[in-house]
């Protein structure tokens, strides 16, 4: 990617990606170094999608940038530039970076966890081999899945309502994502040994919580039941209007009126209790227009919660209606053209004078369009039936015109058939432990209790499917309906396949009604690939794929299909299939001698280092790479700021966590260093006697010396650890201070002490050279005090060995001399002769 | 992890909130009835780079029902240290800076929302960042510290703002935090387990100073201090490898030492071997009995830490550990008039609220 400084402005970047000329990206920042600046420009990636560019200020006298404390700007200016947002969107995706985090603050403890489990397994197993260590260990893996699934799906489930309400066909749980649901397809298939025995039923299961996620790019079974509840809103609307339309009908509009009167609407499905009432439960609407003979209508709602301004909205060529729905208590306003309006009016006003026999009204009931006659809705029951959604199908059911108590009578036969077939579908056996609650059919543990109820409710069918009671049905589409519903229960393959949407769908309905019985992976991809003959697709969607590579053991597909989470379902992947167990763990040589399982944790870990927030949970995964981990922790560590003090003490903790002693030295050493020219001495020092750096403490204890050393020792305290310069530093002060209390006085004592501690100075190795001569200078007062010889005869020696020593070294190229009086030698070794004169003399 | 703490055996509500932002501290607003409750987060959010002082309002009786957020400060820089002043009727929030500004935000106690804003720029105060700041107690001034070894005195009353430099140790000295004793007297702790006694009537440097050098193994740096009002004369302070410690001007040259690893002769308890982000005095444990704890004995702290846990350290007894998180607690405030209410900042973006009951 070519970046260009603009000449314009000098304040942006342009991009321009190498494949799309056309769309270069202008970003404008800010940088804020004064012209002139050099041409020269260095950009590298930074954290995530962040690059980092650098502004140099151009200075024809030197090019070396000097970093120092006070004038940072001067050289230039580091400028960071977000490019873009990080998520993809799409249908199901997870683009919340946010939620991402999340996941991945999640996901740590399960994974370390389970790491610590494998390697106390494994120690284990050496010893002994036993059956009993695989249960624990499917116990904890499936442990792992549960845990880390938990974590991926959208929390923010809608509070469920106290009173269900009997339009809503498909229930909402929770936000599905493309992530979860790979996920649970990974479980069913690596993780839960228990439910192998019955697998079918588990993507039965699977497939009803995740149809939704396939609806962006085919239709589905899920999308078209979703279109039928919208359906169904509908239809219950017209009810009121049409006993609007019955007074009408028989009153003023008979006779070509167009003024109307007041009327009102109640919903069969509120109940008693929300009609008839006229106090406050009813809206009263009198404006009509009467150019447009049309109208108004009305609501079963308390009036203070109808919005003031609806009844304008009310007049024009809109019919609007507002329900109010009981379950979730909130009113829906549906505005109907006129155009729309009208013909389903007459419609229905023609069928209602045609025959009463399925459509009654009455002041208290109003009219029912009868739902049986919609088409759509014997496709639904079929739909939802095909793929197991027994409750959905017998709830649909059960809306039948015929289970109105006031056609019970006409319509006996025909309801006695619906509710057979609703008892049926309830009734069916089911190859699994237990039902996920609110489902229906009856479950089976044992295979051949399952297939004796299997025949036996097979048998159900058939007698119903060959009753004589369809004769006298007088409902054709009830009759038509029903027994498709027959045929898909028999497991007919063409009714199933015009009953399902996409091949996976037509997939489940061949488990539920066909091949209940299938087992092994080699049986469920042949079926697979069957059903993906009679319903192909151009561009399978993503959970296809996965779903096809798993069955088809095809670990690499089924990894690329594994997005983010790859590095944790790789631990699936290892448990529960021996032959990707191998391929995850051989060491590659194209991969630098990692396993792919080591570059997954590898890859992620590299994601999440790329996070501020997210870094120092990477050496997690870090450490459990036997390879590469350790050295890619080091970097990471060394990479880490260590001027932002809350950073480095993080760095601090997770080197000792991990025992990395010497990257913890180091990194303190840097901080020590970075603080110190930075102006903070005080941190500096701190961090390198915390790094044990003996070196660096010289060198700083030799330069401060001639600078502010006696506030600095003040303020770091007398540590008796700290070492070199800094304890010349210690003893040059005590020495001082002794040496000051004897020239305030003349006690003995004090000057005995002094005299202590200059030997105790002049034979440390640690004091420099260059200090020698001054300090024997200073102390030309001890070496000839009145009352006695301080020094004895061997500590004169030492001192006069030093003199030595001293002219000695004057020679050296790099000697610095003090800066002193010219006969300060001369007068040191005459004092110290003094001294020794009278030390042997005391002697 | 050596956890020597005992769970907490009181019954103990726990709420934790996921806030999709990074909180780098919080604190109770001083409640306006018993029934509205705020608090105050500094909230940093990484996607968008933006800093912001939020003060959300929390439902006593269903904490779990999430934070409402009720008003929020935008912040131009990320906040490092957050203060809230104990006085109900004018509470004064005081916010400092890495990058070394100073904002001092003035809410109103009715509706909880911040009516002015006073602030000092960056570099004024301090070179580079705050690292610690303490409000008085009526919200007047506002002490200073940062690892460039300047001490100031923010004055925030009455009209404007302005200040005094206290101290200027040339960087030679470092402080990370500090808390005010008196309205003269202050303490502040730094690098080397260094605490310092200030007394502004006396210029020229600190009026005591504490230094660490009974940790014979390992230093460390002092994160937090804490001063009880009815005992002025101890600082109680935390800091690194989870040390825990009181220093008593009265007996200066000795520490008691409430947690910490291989520290004096006898090794005390250790609940947590890493930093310790936060030390209070908690006015919950045995707030009735207060007057029978002798004043040579240590009331009882609240701690947090970097290897996440939340726990209560008294002198000679067992510590009660509150929470132990898989990752570091940032933050903690216990809420005054209600001290069985704690709220702690997590570090992987959540909030957990705490009552004890």
């Amino acid at each position: 990617m070519p970046a260009l400084p603009s000449h314009a402005g000098d304040t942006s970047l342009v991009l321009l990606p190498l494949e799309a000329p056309d769309s270069a990206a202008v970003i404008p920042f800010h940088h804020g170094v004064k012209p002139p600046i050099s041409p020269r420009l260095s950009i590298s990636w930074s954290r995530g999608n962040s690059l980092r560019v650098s502004v140099f200020k151009h200075s024809p006298q030197s090019d070396a940038v000097t970093s120092n404390s006070s004038n940072e700007t001067d050289g230039g200016r580091v400028v960071e530039l977000k490019l873009g947002s990080a998520g993809d969107g799409g249908g199901g995706e997870i683009d919340d970076a946010a939620q991402w985090r999340r996941i991945a603050y999640g996901s740590v403890a399960p994974f370390a966890l389970l790491q610590s489990r494998k390697n106390s397994m494994s120690a284990l197993s050496r010893m002994s081999s036993s059956s009993s260590y695989d249960a624990q260990w499917w116990a904890y893996v499936l442990e792992y899945s549960r845990e880390i699934n938990s974590l991926l799906g959208y929390q923010r489930s809608p509070p469920s309502p106290a009173i269900e309400d009997p339009r809503t066909v498909l229930k909402k749980v929770e936000e599905p994502t493309c992530l979860k649901a790979a996920w649970e397809l990974m479980e069913v298939f690596y993780a839960d040994k228990q439910s192998q025995a019955w697998l079918p039923e588990r993507l039965v299961d699977w497939l009803a919580d995740f149809d939704s996620l396939f609806s962006g790019t085919q239709p589905t079974i899920h999308s078209k039941l979703l279109d039928f509840q919208e359906e169904l809103v509908t239809l219950q609307v017209f009810i009121g209007s049409i006993y609007w339309f019955e007074e009408l009908f028989q009153g003023p509009l008979g006779q070509n009126q167009r003024s109307l009167g007041v009327h009102t609407f109640w919903d069969s499905s509120l109940g008693p209790s929300d009609v008839g009432s006229t106090s406050g439960g009813e809206e009263r609407v009198d404006s009509v227009d009467s150019n447009l003979q049309l109208v108004v209508s009305v609501a079963v709602m308390p009036l203070d919660s109808v919005p003031a301004s609806w009844k304008e909205t009310v007049v024009g060529n809109q019919l609007i209606i507002l329900v109010k729905r009981r379950a979730n208590g909130f009113g829906k306003v549906l505005g109907v053209s006129m155009a729309a309006f009208e013909k389903s009016i007459v419609d229905l006003l023609l069928d209602i004078k045609r025959s009463s026999t399925h459509s009654s009204f009455s002041r208290k009931g109003g009219y029912k369009k009868a739902v049986e006659d919609d088409p759509r809705y014997w496709e639904a029951i079929s739909l939802a039936l095909a793929v197991g959604w027994l409750d959905i199908a017998v709830k649909l059911l059960r809306l039948h015109g015929s289970y109105q108590l006031n056609q019970l009578g006409n319509r006996e036969t025909e309801n006695g058939l619906v509710e057979a077939a609703a008892v049926l579908i309830s009734k069916m056996p089911r190859m699994r432990s237990k039902s996920a609650a609110g489902n229906l059919g009856e479950c089976f543990k044992s295979r051949p209790d399952f297939i004796k109820a299997l025949e036996k409710w097979r048998a159900q069918i058939t007698k119903l499917d060959c009753s004589t009671f369809w004769l006298q049905c007088g409902h054709h589409q009830t009759m038509e309906g029903l027994k498709s519903i027959l045929q898909i229960m028999l497991g007919n393959a063409s009714t199933l396949s015009a009953s399902t949407c996409h091949w996976l769908e037509l997939y489940i309905a061949h488990f539920i009604y066909i091949r209940p019985f299938t087992v092994g992976l080699e049986s469920m991809y042949t079926l697979a690939q069957k059903c993906l003959q009679v319903k192909p697709v151009s561009h399978p969607h993503k959970l296809m794929k996965l779903l096809t590579g798993i069955l088809g053991g095809n670990t690499e597909v089924v990894l690329a299909e594994c997005s983010k989470m790859i590095a944790h379902a790789v631990e699936l992947l290892t448990a529960g299939s021996s032959q990707a167990d191998i391929v995850l763990h051989e060491e590659r040589d194209n991969l630098g001698g990692i396993s792919i399982e080591e570059l997954h944790r590898l890859v992620y870990a590299q994601f999440l280092s790329s996070h501020a927030l997210t870094w120092q949970i990477a050496p997690i995964y870090l450490t459990s790479c036997i390879k590469q981990g350790m050295g890619m922790l080091e970097i990471l560590l060394y990479k880490q700021p260590v001027h932002h003090n809350q950073v480095l003490l993080k760095n601090l903790e997770i080197c000792r966590l991990y025992e990395l002693d010497r990257v913890s030295s180091n990194i303190m050493k840097m901080a020590g260093v970075h603080h110190w020219k930075h102006g903070k001495k005080g941190s500096g020092v701190f961090w390198l006697q915390q790094a044990r750096d003996e070196f660096r403490l010289n060198r700083i204890a030799q330069h401060l010396f001639d600078f502010q050393w006696e506030g600095l020792i003040e303020l770091l305290g007398s540590d008796s650890r700290t070492a070199g310069g800094f304890e010349f530093l210690h003893k040059y002060r005590d020495f001082k201070r002794s040496l000051q209390q004897v020239h305030d006085g003349t006690a003995t004592d004090a000057a005995q002490r002094a005299a202590e501690a200059l030997i105790l100075l002049m034979k440390n190795p640690s004091t420099p050279h260059r200090f020698w001569l001054p300090l024997l200078y200073d102390s030309l007062k001890l070496f000839n005090w009145q009352e006695c010889p301080l020094l004895n005869v061997p500590q004169t020696n030492l001192l006069l060995n030093k003199l030595q020593e001293l002219s000695m070294a004057k020679l050296r190229p790099d000697f610095i001399e003090a800066d002193l009086p010219l006969q300060a030698l001369s007068s040191v070794r005459l004092a110290l002769a003094t001294n020794l004169g009278r030390a042997i003399l005391d002697q | 992890m050596a956890r020597n703490g005992t769970p907490h055996p009181q019954p103990l509500q726990i709420h934790r909130l996921p806030q999709s932002k990074y909180i780098d501290a919080l604190r109770w607003l001083p409640p306006i009835s018993p029934f509205d409750r705020h608090v105050v987060l500094a909230a940093f959010n990484s996607d968008s780079d933006a800093s912001a002082v939020e003060i959300h309002s929390i439902n006593s009786k269903n904490p779990s029902e999430t934070l409402t957020h009720h008003f929020s400060w935008t912040s131009p820089h990320r906040i490092s240290s957050l203060k809230v002043s104990q006085t109900p009727q004018k509470p004064v929030i005081a916010a400092s800076s890495f990058s070394g500004s100073l904002h001092v935000l003035f809410a109103d106690s009715l509706d909880a929302m911040i009516d002015s804003e006073v602030s000092l720029p960056e570099n004024a105060l301090h070179a580079g960042p705050i690292s610690g700041i303490d409000l008085n107690e009526n919200g007047s001034e506002c002490v200073t510290v940062g690892m460039d070894g300047r001490v100031n005195v923010v004055n925030v009353g009455g009209s404007g703002v302005s200040y005094r430099k206290v101290f200027d140790s040339n960087g030679l000295a470092s402080y990370t935090a500090t808390k005010w004793a008196s309205p003269a007297e202050f303490a502040t702790g730094g690098p080397g387990f260094g605490v310092q006694w200030w007394d502004q009537r006396k210029c020229g440097g600190p009026a005591a100073q504490f230094k660490g050098n009974w940790a014979q193994k390992t230093s460390g740096i002092v994160h937090s201090i804490d001063i009880h009002p009815s005992r002025k004369h101890t600082c109680l302070a935390g800091g690194s490898s989870g040390s825990v410690f009181a220093w008593d001007l009265r007996w200066q040259q000795q520490p008691i030492i409430l947690s910490g690893v291989g520290m004096g002769e006898t090794p005390a308890q250790s609940l947590s071997e890493s930093e310790v982000w936060e030390v209070q005095y908690d006015t919950f444990t045995r707030a009735a009995n207060l007057a029978s704890i002798s004043s040579a004995r240590v009331l009882p702290a609240m701690i947090c830490s970097e290897d996440g846990i939340l726990a209560v350290v008294e002198q000679g007894e067992e510590a009660i550990e509150l929470l132990a998180e898989p990752c570091a607690i940032n933050s903690f405030d216990i809420d005054k008039q209600n001290p069985s209410d704690v709220i702690c900042c997590l570090e992987w973006e959540s909030i957990a609220v705490l009552s004890r009951a």
